[in-house]
C-alpha cells in the first residue's frame, strides 16, 4: 500500500508494507516524485511527477483525460469516479485505453452509507483502486477493503501504524485476525478439554475421559481431541482442570 | 506482511522434555513455522526425538558452547521473518502460544515479545515460587525495563541482524540484548497469554555458582561494560 500525504503526519517511521508519498494539490508547487493533481487540459505535465491525479467532478472530463494519456508516458493516473455513471465511466475508460489508471474515489463530504456502498462496489471489482480522505476511520475503511493507495488531501493526524496493521489483515498473506484485544476479551471464556473423571499419572486419555469445559486458564482446543486420544498422561488431572500440553508424554515416558 | 516463524530450540540432554516441547510447537495452531534444534554434543535422544519432528539439526560442540552463540548460529540456519525461542525443556502449554506472540509484531515498534512461564506440579518449590513472582498475569509494554528471557521468547529477526546475541557473555544474553533494543527506542511485550511451562524454573533451584555467574553478567549490563 502506498499513502500520498500533502503534509505528512509527525512521526513518519518505517511502517512495514507501507511506501510514503507526496501529493501536490493542483496550482501548488510540485514535488520530485509526488503524486501531482491536474485540473487542465492546457498545462504542461510535470516531467519529476511520479503520478497524476484527476481530481473529484473531473472524471468525465475527456480532453483532460485524453491529454493525460498522450503525455503520462506510462506513469499511473488515478481518476476520480465520483459522480460519473455508467456510460460516463464508459466513455473515461474508452479514453484512457491503453493508459496505466486506477478508478480514485474522493470520500470526504461522503455521508458513512454511501461511503460503504462505493467502497464495496470498488471492492467488488477486483481492481485496485485509491481512496481520498481526511477521515482517519475512513482510511482504515479503506485498507480493510484492499485499497493500494489512500490520498491524505491535507494535514491529518493518521495513524499509519493502525492503517498497516488494517492493510496486512487484509492482504492475502496474512493470518486470521488475531489480536491483543480480542485475546483480553476471550479470557477466561474459552473452551479447552478436560476430563470427565479424575485420571492419573501413567493413564491412557480414552475417547468417553474427555469433555469440553471453560476455565479461566486456556487449555488445549477442542480440535485437538485426536491427538489427546490414546496419549499417556505425565501428570494425573481431576475434573474442571484444562488439559495442556504438558500432561501429555508424546511417548516419550521419562528418558 | 507475513508472520512466518522461524522456532530455535537449544538443547543438551533434553530427551525427557523434547518430544512434549515438539509435540506442542508442531500442533501450533500459526502454521507457518520451521525448528531449528540446536544441540550441545548431547548423549541421549536429543538428536534422534528432534529428526523425528522434522527439526533442522544443528550441532555446537563442548568447546564452542556458549548461549548467545548457540542462538545466533540456530537463529541464521531459519529465513523466518519472526524468530521464536524456547527452551528444549519447556512445553507450550497449548495451541496459540506461537500466535499469541505472534500477534504484537503487527504493532510497528515492537522489537520483541517474551511469554508467561509455569511450574509443573512436580518442580521444585524454590522454582514454582520464582516462576510464580516473575511471571505475572497482566501484560506489559517496557519502555524502560529490560527484563527479557529467552526460555519462552520471539523477536524481529530483522532487528537480529543488525544485533545478534552478545557472544562476549556467558548466559542473561536476553537482558543484553533488551537492554540495546530498548536503547534504540524500541519496545518490548509481555505477553501472559502466551505460556509454557518450565519444569527447572529460571534460577535452576538457587544453585549458587549459576546464580554468581548471572549477577556477574547482569552487573555488566547494568554499566554498560558488555
Amino acid at each position: 500500500m502506498k499513502i500520498w500525504f500533502h503534509t505528512p503526519p509527525q512521526d513518519t517511521s518505517p511502517v512495514d508494507g507501507m511506501e510514503i508519498g507526496c501529493f501536490v494539490a493542483a496550482g501548488n508547487k510540485e514535488q520530485e516524485g509526488a503524486a501531482v493533481e491536474v485540473i487542465s487540459s492546457d498545462e504542461a505535465l510535470p516531467e519529476t511527477a511520479e503520478t497524476f491525479v484527476v481530481p473529484s467532478g473531473l472524471g468525465g472530463h475527456l480532453d483532460l483525460l485524453s491529454h493525460l494519456a498522450e503525455n503520462s508516458h506510462g506513469k499511473l493516473i488515478f481518476v476520480a469516479l465520483n459522480g460519473l455513471g455508467s456510460k460516463a465511466l464508459s466513455a473515461a475508460h474508452q479514453v484512457l485505453k491503453g493508459s496505466h489508471f486506477i478508478h480514485l474515489f474522493d470520500a470526504q463530504d461522503q455521508d458513512h452509507v454511501s461511503y460503504l456502498e462505493q467502497l464495496s462496489w470498488l471492492r467488488s471489482r477486483d481492481k485496485p483502486f485509491a481512496i481520498m480522505s481526511r477521515s482517519t476511520e475512513k482510511l482504515l475503511l479503506a485498507a480493510a477493503a484492499g485499497a493500494e493507495h489512500l490520498i491524505v488531501p491535507d494535514g491529518s493526524d493518521v495513524n499509519l501504524s493502525d492503517i498497516s496493521r488494517v492493510a496486512a489483515s487484509a492482504g492475502a498473506q496474512s493470518l486470521r485476525p488475531v489480536s491483543a484485544t480480542e485475546v483480553d476479551h476471550l479470557a477466561g471464556r474459552e473452551a479447552s478439554l478436560g476430563v470427565a473423571q479424575s485420571k492419573h499419572k501413567g493413564e491412557t486419555i480414552l475417547e468417553n475421559d474427555l469433555c469440553v469445559i471453560i476455565n479461566p486458564e486456556r487449555g488445549l482446543a477442542p480440535f485437538l481431541k485426536g491427538h489427546v486420544i490414546g496419549q499417556r498422561l505425565r501428570y494425573g488431572i481431576e475434573p474442571g482442570e484444562p488439559l495442556h500440553f504438558g500432561h501429555l508424554e508424546e511417548g516419550e515416558g521419562n528418558d | 506482511m507475513t508472520e512466518g516463524v522461524t522456532v530455535v530450540i537449544r538443547a543438551k540432554n533434553e530427551a525427557r522434555w523434547l518430544a512434549s516441547c515438539l509435540g506442542a510447537v508442531s500442533l501450533q495452531d500459526h502454521h507457518d513455522f520451521e525448528i531449528i534444534l540446536v544441540d550441545n554434543e548431547s548423549t541421549d535422544r536429543t538428536s534422534e526425538i528432534g529428526k523425528r519432528y522434522g527439526c533442522k539439526m544443528i550441532s555446537i560442540s563442548d568447546a564452542d558452547f556458549n548461549y548467545s552463540r548457540a542462538l545466533n548460529i540456530g537463529i541464521k540456519a531459519g529465513s523466518k521473518p519472526l524468530v521464536a525461542m524456547v527452551s528444549g525443556h519447556c512445553i507450550p502449554t497449548d495451541d496459540q502460544w506461537l500466535a499469541r506472540m505472534a500477534m504484537h509484531f503487527k504493532t510497528s515498534g515492537v522489537a520483541a515479545v517474551y511469554g508467561r512461564q509455569e511450574p509443573l506440579p512436580d518442580s521444585a518449590p524454590s522454582d514454582k515460587r520464582d516462576l510464580w513472582t516473575t511471571f505475572g498475569l497482566d501484560r506489559k509494554i517496557q519502555k524502560r525495563d529490560y527484563f527479557f528471557h529467552n526460555a519462552n521468547s520471539m523477536i524481529r529477526r530483522d532487528i537480529w541482524d543488525r544485533l545478534p546475541f552478545n557472544e562476549n557473555i556467558h548466559g542473561v544474553e536476553d537482558q543484553d540484548w533488551a537492554k540495546k533494543v530498548i536503547g534504540e527506542r524500541h519496545q518490548i511485550v509481555y505477553e501472559p497469554h502466551a505460556r509454557v511451562f518450565h519444569h527447572h524454573g529460571i534460577h535452576h533451584q538457587d544453585n549458587e555458582d549459576r546464580a554468581a555467574r548471572v549477577v556477574r553478567v547482569i552487573e555488566l549490563i547494568q554499566q554498560d561494560l558488555t
